[in-house]
């Protein structure tokens, strides 16, 4: 008996845990086969040629634009993106990435965009905690490849605050923004 | 028993659907094929003539891959399973169409899909209908599923 659609073999649907490269990581988001998929997050470091790695220089700054205009962003964009961020944790042919990556217009299309965004640009993941304060701080200072002992740590945060090189973790930290919130509405109260 | 939600108030939005009865005596919404964007890699020369990839828009006329899985698997199974295997798979793939028309949970759906003997080969026969793109009459190589039991 023929198949449904007339094919005369199934199409295959690659297996996300098949195709992972070791060492992946990223945020999961479910795409068109219903499996969810680690997009990898760039990490930016400027060079000649360019800031993000994976590259996606070009479609970020047009997403950065849409934004600030007010402006659709447009889904080859996105795809632009994804795509990238997909080949950097999985093997996966053209083929098998445009079915992945395929939408239908409206609803689809848009949460896809709305998961592709959030993942690339972590807004889901940058709480202000703590430890990102400290590795904030550090990276902003140029510290982000020195090994700084448990015992100095605290020294250099107070020296890069007293020096303003870096913000208070009282006006970083969601917790202590909070609490000073909670203040705030006792004194009222 | 499940107090079912209205088929209008969880109608997705800007879904090609067909109508179909089910437990509750509604008509539900099944997806029908629908237009789909596809991403295709273009190399094109930018003002210095280095080869720069591209994104550009395709179109295409079908289901989304998930969908397209399991339809190849019900008709995998139709050849080659048990009857439960075609039940199975066919079940799974009514949901899944029923769910992409309507905001539904997965249980809602498999309630609203528990039809009785009687109704069971209408269902079947209008699934079969919505994906091949037919009238009511299920194509001459849609795939039969057996009228027994499940095992």
């Amino acid at each position: 008996m023929a198949s449904v659609t007339g094919s005369s073999s199934p199409r295959k649907i690659p297996l996300e845990f098949d195709r992972r490269k070791p060492g992946a990581c990223g945020t999961f988001v479910t795409l068109a086969d219903g499996q969810a998929w680690l997009l990898a997050q760039p990490s930016y470091r400027p060079k000649a040629d360019g800031l993000t790695t994976p590259d996606v220089d070009r479609p970020l700054d047009r997403v950065f634009e849409c934004s600030i205009l007010n402006e659709p962003f447009s889904l080859c964009d996105l795809w632009e993106v994804a795509r990238k961020a997909l080949k950097a944790n999985y093997e996966l042919s053209e083929d098998e990435l445009a079915n992945l990556l395929s939408v239908s217009p409206g609803q689809e299309a848009e949460s896809f965009g709305k998961a592709i965004l959030e993942a690339i640009l972590a807004s889901e993941i940058a709480e202000k905690s703590f430890t990102n304060w400290v590795r904030a701080s550090l990276l902003a200072n140029g510290l982000g490849q020195t090994d700084v002992p448990a015992r100095d740590l605290l020294n250099v945060l107070t020296i890069l605050v007293a020096t303003n090189r870096t913000i208070p973790l009282s006006r970083f930290a969601d917790a202590c923004r909070l609490q000073d919130e909670r203040n705030r509405l006792e004194t009222l109260l | 028993m499940l107090d079912f939600p209205n088929p209008e108030t969880t109608r997705r939005e800007f879904v090609r659907n067909s109508p179909i009865r089910l437990s509750d005596g509604a008509d539900w919404g099944f997806a029908r094929p629908a237009l789909r964007l596809i991403p295709r890699v273009q190399v094109e020369s930018d003002l210095l003539g280095r080869n720069v990839e591209r994104v550009a828009l395709d179109l295409r006329h079908g289901y989304s891959p998930l969908i397209e899985g399991l339809i190849d698997a019900l008709g995998g199974a139709c050849d080659h399973g048990s009857i439960s295997e075609q039940y199975e798979t066919f079940f799974s793939l009514a949901a899944e169409l029923l769910l992409n028309a309507h905001d539904l949970t997965l249980q809602t759906a498999c309630a609203l899909l528990s039809v009785g003997d009687v109704e069971l080969p209408r269902l079947i026969n209008e699934v079969i209908a919505v994906i091949t793109e037919q009238g009511d009459t299920p194509s001459a190589n849609s795939p039969e599923i057996s009228r027994h039991e499940p095992s």
